[in-house]
């Protein structure tokens, strides 16, 4: 009796007690948390192949674990202090609030809503959604699609409202849809047969037919989204110090691309440089890293570790990987695309 | 105070009821700033709003204009459609798999073993997938569908069956209706002649037989109203008929697999708590086997039987949730989409606690009060 | 009711399968039936199945089953996310919680000092799996995945939910209105809802309705729901056999000056616990099997490693055979603790 009455008491204590640190916020920077955790934590897909995706050691391959990995790099000067936690496309955001992610890399896109809860930092991949259809269903406009099933993920996702502004858009043009708790369920209905078509990402879409079909050429991609969309990089609101970095890491990689710095030549590149703003940003220059709160060679490290925009690209959806992706958007401006580096002056 | 029992009781209670005042208290707290931190509102009027999305298959009419409490209970009706085609479905074949686990063949036994053992040690989540993932393997492209009779196709897409429907006068409902009323008056005077004088009259039987005579004769002399409409065929897609899907069959195959083992199982201790001396009764009566099952063993097992298989009832509208790894709309996939689509998560998942408490409640009083009415009135 | 009597086996078979017409016609259709799926099933899974070389290229050139696909994504499936260089951590906590369980299951062991090993041991599970001591390299719960997870998941639910249950019932049964009614409600209430809406609300409503400083991570989270949970079912069971504890006991005790809880702790509760073993067994299964429903809420349970695996654009989606394999493994950990259930109840039998 007396123990009984004893625990209840320490359990009412315990809960009082453990109310106490809740009223005061810490106001540290999430640099500071992830300096003494020693790793990033990256939020990634539960498998898309080219973006994010763990291979049979637990490896994260694909572009969007790339980018993350240069924000390691910025922060501790090593490609493997990001861990990477997967998660599904209704535990992004929370995660992101929570604080259980410190940088969500992982196809997201950026709109006015979700800005409004999470921090986006920049664009990392411009894409439009797109359906992976047989060739033999002769697709040629929206038009053509009437009638046939689709294969999608469901609970409100970004591709399931294309499927449904393209039928407000095109009138008289009505899909059947199969919803699935994830695209990779989808994509296999798609493959097997149970559906006609099955919409994704573009990207996406580009590295199924690349990589999961028997006959690449059997398949094709059409463009569905009338729309180009923004999948960027995103961060808990509120954190100047950290929207910096994951910024200017993004920034690092399309100006290295925009320079013509590679991972092959940046050595190279910081010895023989007449450039102020190259030697500067590349660690020539004592002093340039404190501006941002990083060691001088930051901008170095990511080069020398991963490569710089096109260089990561390629390597995970472009000609270097098995998806063969158009960039399409995601060329530089002087190529006809959308990415524009800040200059580093 | 305290060196009462009743000094004692008292506060301990008063204690239970402080802790779990803090607990609110800390969770109210807690929820309503972090409710003003991330800027998310509460409140009910986005059941208003049109629901914006669609839903691949529905018992009830619906469409994306229609506003979010309707798509909730669209979902709900798809819930219970399946809920209830399981609990019919796996109450019969947990007869049969209880019975033939009783069986003297060998092979009946064994087969009824296999399948119980697989079900009770496996996930229901895996058997779902698992089945999904077979159709793959076994069914054709609908380009190359298998037609099974006139207007029966089986492929990918499911099974697609030419629609039946009766478009003729409404007065063949009504007689369809009264049919059903002479019936149940019939077996209520049939028992109670029983009763009174020990010999059961055939008047069931008479106005069961007499009722199909009259409707069929009656549909027959308006048979333009009996439609029968094919499906079509177009590039790989049927179009009209009733078309079953691989998901909602799935879903149904899998909870039936999965639940029937358990009835089996059920229905097996319902038979084995039946005390020997009723079989030998019954065999000195010479009765046959079938007899014996429909006569004496099953109406004495259903009351070992009920009180167990009203959980397994409840666990298969829980169970139907999984619906959602399958590609089957049910409720909770429904919330699901609301609950993405208006970021009011607070108030669909109370929606989704109280929609589940309230079904289960309203089935466990409907189980309770079956029990009552079979179990043995002591004279 | 099989055939008695009969001294000659060849007779008693005959008349197991074909004794009667209908017995006939079963066996017939069954093995008709047989001929039909055995056959093409066997024919996918073995013959015409390809094991090794465990590259993608050996599934493309056959018809059947693509076991090739497993054996070369086994660790993943296996451990899920895990870094790779780590595995041997996985793979020692599966060992150990595997063999305890085996350990666990001749009564004859149950003793104290098997609640402390078992105590020591998941100290230790914890210690292998998360790291950051002792110079092992820290991993995240968000890298857990795979067996593991479904094993520590079942162990620490169910280790945490009975005591839990214990105290459940016995408030279920009290004579304090407060107490009891808190119990029925939050009993009923668990019971009455289905795990996977447990789950939603501890992934998705706990960030809600908890400060940032008292919010576990996910894979806590969804601890705390499968235990709450698991306590309910087991509560319920213990009520039941509480209920089974003659009254006699009860005031034999209190008339030897026991106060409440000697009474239940010393004389009740053994009884109660040792009546209601086969269905505590029971609920152990079940709840074994509902771990695999952790997947929903984004943990890497096998389920979601398979899926993962199924994920590499490098080979052919193999589904039906990871499932398989999944469910299979699944089976082999339900299927034990069921004949060890089917034992227990057995041995319950003789002793009264």
């Amino acid at each position: 009796m007396k123990w009984g009455l004893g625990l209840i008491a320490a359990t009412t204590v315990g809960m009082l007690a453990a109310f106490v640190p809740m009223q005061e916020a810490s106001a540290q920077s999430i640099l500071e948390k992830v300096r003494q955790r020693g790793f990033v934590n990256c939020g990634a897909s539960q498998g898309v192949p080219g973006l994010s995706r763990p291979n049979e050691r637990g490896e994260w391959l694909g572009f969007d674990s790339d980018v993350c990995r240069a924000v390691a790099v910025a922060v501790f000067g090593d490609r493997t202090k990001a861990r990477f936690v997967p998660l599904n496309a209704a535990q992004r955001l929370p995660a992101i609030q929570t604080g259980e992610i410190d940088v969500l890399s992982r196809t997201t896109t950026w709109t006015f809503s979700r800005d409004m809860a999470v921090r986006f930092v920049a664009t990392t991949i411009y894409d439009n959604d797109a359906l992976l259809v047989r060739r033999s269903a002769n697709i040629r406009t929206a038009n053509d699609l009437n009638g046939l099933t689709v294969c999608l993920q469901g609970g409100g996702s970004l591709t399931e409202q294309a499927i449904d502004e393209m039928e407000e858009e095109h009138t008289g043009v009505k899909m059947r849809r199969v919803y699935f708790d994830s695209t990779i369920q989808a994509r296999d209905a798609y493959f097997a047969g149970r559906c006609d078509t099955y919409v994704t990402d573009g990207l996406a879409a580009w590295g199924q037919r690349a990589s999961t079909a028997r006959n690449p050429e059997e398949h094709q991609v059409f463009y569905v989204g009338h729309s180009t969309e923004p999948n960027g990089l995103a961060i808990p609101r509120g954190d100047d110090k950290w929207f910096d970095i994951v910024r200017y890491t993004v920034n690092v990689l399309i100006w290295a691309e925009d320079e013509g710095i590679t991972q092959a030549n940046v050595d190279e590149m910081l010895r023989t440089t007449k450039k102020s703003e190259v030697k500067r940003v590349l660690g020539g220059e004592p002093g340039w890293g404190r501006i941002i709160g990083l060691d001088d060679k930051w901008a170095y490290n990511i080069i020398k570790q991963l490569g710089n925009y096109g260089e990561i690209w390629e390597r995970n959806l472009g000609q270097g990987s098995p998806l063969k992706a158009e960039r399409k958007f995601n060329r530089l401006y002087k190529n006809g695309g959308l990415m524009f580096p800040v200059p580093f002056n | 105070m305290l060196g009462t029992a009743k000094g004692r009781a008292i506060a301990i209670q008063v204690l239970v009821v402080a802790i779990a005042a803090a607990a609110l208290y800390v969770v109210g707290t807690a929820t309503a700033a972090n409710l003003k931190a991330k800027g998310i509102p509460l409140g009910w009027d986005f059941l208003f709003r049109p629901a914006g999305f669609q839903i691949a298959e529905t018992i009830l009419p619906y469409s994306p204009r229609d506003p979010n409490w309707w798509a909730a209970i669209v979902g709900i009706a798809n819930s219970l459609f399946v809920s209830v085609l399981v609990v019919v479905f796996a109450s019969f074949l947990g007869l049969a798999i209880g019975i033939a686990r009783l069986s003297p063949n060998p092979l009946v036994r064994g087969t009824a073993r296999c399948w119980v053992e697989i079900a009770r040690n496996t996930p229901v989540i895996v058997l779902l997938i698992f089945t999904y993932s077979i159709w793959w393997k076994l069914l054709p492209q609908s380009t190359e569908a298998w037609h099974l009779a006139p207007g029966t196709h089986l492929s990918l897409r499911g099974l697609v069956l030419p629609a039946i429907r009766w478009e003729g006068a409404a007065w063949l409902w009504w007689m369809a209706l009264a049919w059903i009323v002479v019936v149940a008056a019939a077996s209520r005077i049939a028992a109670w002649r029983q009763a009174a004088t020990g010999v059961r009259p055939p008047f069931v039987l008479a106005s069961v037989a007499g009722g199909l005579l009259m409707l069929g004769a009656a549909a027959l002399s308006a048979s333009d109203g009996i439609v029968v409409e094919f499906a079509e065929y177009r590039r790989g897609n049927f179009f009209g008929g009733w078309q079953i899907t691989p998901e909602l069959t799935t879903i149904l195959v899998g909870l039936t697999f999965y639940t029937a083992g358990f009835i089996g199982e059920i229905v097996r201790g319902g038979i084995l708590a039946i005390p020997r001396g009723q079989w030998d009764a019954a065999r000195a009566l010479s009765l046959r086997r079938g007899q014996i099952y429909r006569l004496v063993v099953v109406p004495q097992a259903l009351r070992a039987i009920v009180p167990p298989l009203n959980s397994q009832y409840i666990n298969v509208v829980k169970n139907s949730t999984l619906a959602i790894a399958v590609g089957y709309q049910d409720f909770m996939t429904v919330m699901g989409t609301v609950i993405n689509r208006t970021s009011h998560a607070i108030e669909g998942i109370v929606m989704i606690l109280g929609v589940f408490l309230v079904l289960n409640l309203a089935l466990s009083s409907l189980m309770n009060w079956y029990n009552r009415r079979i179990a043995i009135v002591e004279r | 009711m099989a055939p008695i009597g009969s001294t000659r086996f060849g007779e008693a078979t005959w008349r197991a399968f074909f004794g009667t017409p209908l017995n006939a016609a079963l066996t017939i259709a069954f093995l008709g039936f047989a001929a039909m799926i055995v056959p093409p099933f066997l024919r996918w899974a073995i013959w015409d199945a390809v094991v090794f070389p465990a590259v993608p290229a050996s599934c493309e050139a056959r018809a059947g089953a693509c076991w090739s696909f497993v054996v070369a994504k086994s660790g993943q499936i296996l451990f899920g996310i895990y870094p790779y260089d780590e595995r041997w951590r996985p793979a020692i906590v599966c060992a150990i919680i595997l063999t305890l369980l085996g350990m666990s299951v001749r009564p004859a062991s149950w003793t104290k000092w098997l609640a402390v090993v078992w105590g020591t041991s998941m100290a230790a599970v914890l210690v292998l799996m998360g790291g950051g001591v002792f110079g092992l390299a820290s991993v995240p719960t968000s890298a857990w995945g795979g067996l593991p997870v479904t094993l520590i998941l079942t162990v620490f639910a169910l280790g945490i939910a009975f005591p839990a249950s214990i105290f459940l019932a016995l408030g279920r049964r009290s004579d304090m209105p407060v107490v009891r009614i808190g119990c029925v409600l939050l009993i009923e209430t668990v019971r009455g809802l289905p795990l996977l809406s447990l789950l939603f609300v501890a992934s998705i409503m706990l960030p809600l309705f908890l400060p940032d400083s008292l919010l576990p991570d996910k894979f806590v989270r969804a601890l705390v729901a499968l235990t709450i949970f698991a306590a309910a079912y087991l509560a319920e069971v213990v009520r039941g056999g509480l209920q089974a504890v003659p009254k006699g006991q009860f005031e034999g005790a209190t008339a030897l000056g026991l106060g409440y809880w000697s009474t239940h702790f010393l004389v009740v509760l053994p009884q109660a616990i040792r009546v209601s073993i086969p269905a505590l067994a029971n609920t152990i299964i079940v709840m074994v099997k509902n771990t695999s429903l952790v997947l929903v809420v984004g943990i890497f349970d096998l389920i979601s490693s398979g899926k993962a695996a199924l994920a590499d654009p490098a080979w052919p989606s193999p589904s039906a055979e990871t499932y398989l394999f999944i469910g299979a493994l699944y089976f082999a950990l339900a299927f034990a603790f069921a004949r060890f259930a089917d034992f227990l109840e057995r041995r319950g039998a003789n002793a009264r």
